[in-house]
């Protein structure tokens, strides 16, 4: 079963994710917001998850 | 309300972890209002009784066309000592998991490397979280606190 983990650690780094409503699907991406909706939007989701993807997935919330 | 915990992932084996590629976190989703009442799609939030108020993402603010730096300056560093990173304060509203409503205080800033947080001030304040790490995947639970005035 895919989860949001897989979802992510293969998605692009250093934008932004648009994710389908039950985080299964990468459906969007983008340099901001808007860029990443737009694409989901395109793609059929427009309620999309929003999230930011970082350069490197460590633990910890606050980048060095 | 009871939620499982987040897998997210780890780019590499984290040896604290036991070796996990993977890190199970406390997460909620949240919509965010700014002062135009547009409304931010839905962001997963960390909660996190270590943060001391509730951060996000500059590019929220950005998008909820909020004047960042007009907001008071702070600074905020993370457990390892470091540079502080500049954090611009607003009142915004936020939805939590499309049922709650809340007013808070939030910091926003660029180098966060998650969307947002749910911090003490703000979140824990209003409502009281268990986490029970007696399950697998972890869960936890968040009620409302009823304010007595």
């Amino acid at each position: 079963m895919v989860d949001i983990a897989d979802v992510l650690q293969n998605a692009p780094r250093d934008c932004w994710l648009a994710l389908n409503k039950d985080e299964t699907r990468l459906v969007g991406r983008g340099e901001d917001m808007e860029q990443a909706i737009k694409e989901a939007s395109e793609n059929g989701e427009d309620d999309p998850v929003l999230i930011w993807s970082p350069k490197a997935w460590i633990p910890g919330v606050y980048q060095g | 309300m009871r939620r499982a915990y987040t897998p997210w992932p780890l780019d590499k084996p984290d040896p604290g972890l036991r070796g996990a590629n993977r890190v199970w976190t406390p997460v909620l989703k949240v919509r965010v209002l700014g002062p135009s009442h547009r409304v931010s799609p839905s962001i997963p939030a960390v909660v996190d009784s270590g943060a001391p108020y509730c951060l996000f993402r500059a590019e929220v603010a950005n998008y909820l066309k909020l004047p960042l730096k007009n907001g008071p300056e702070g600074g905020i560093g993370g457990i390892i000592g470091g540079v502080r990173e500049p954090v611009y304060f607003h009142q915004a509203n936020i939805v939590i998991e499309d049922n709650w409503t809340i007013s808070v205080w939030a910091g926003f800033m660029r180098k966060l490397s998650v969307t947002a947080i749910l911090g003490r001030a703000g979140f824990f304040d209003k409502f009281q979280v268990m986490f029970d790490h007696s399950q697998s995947p972890p869960e936890f639970e968040v009620t409302k606190i009823d304010l007595i005035s």
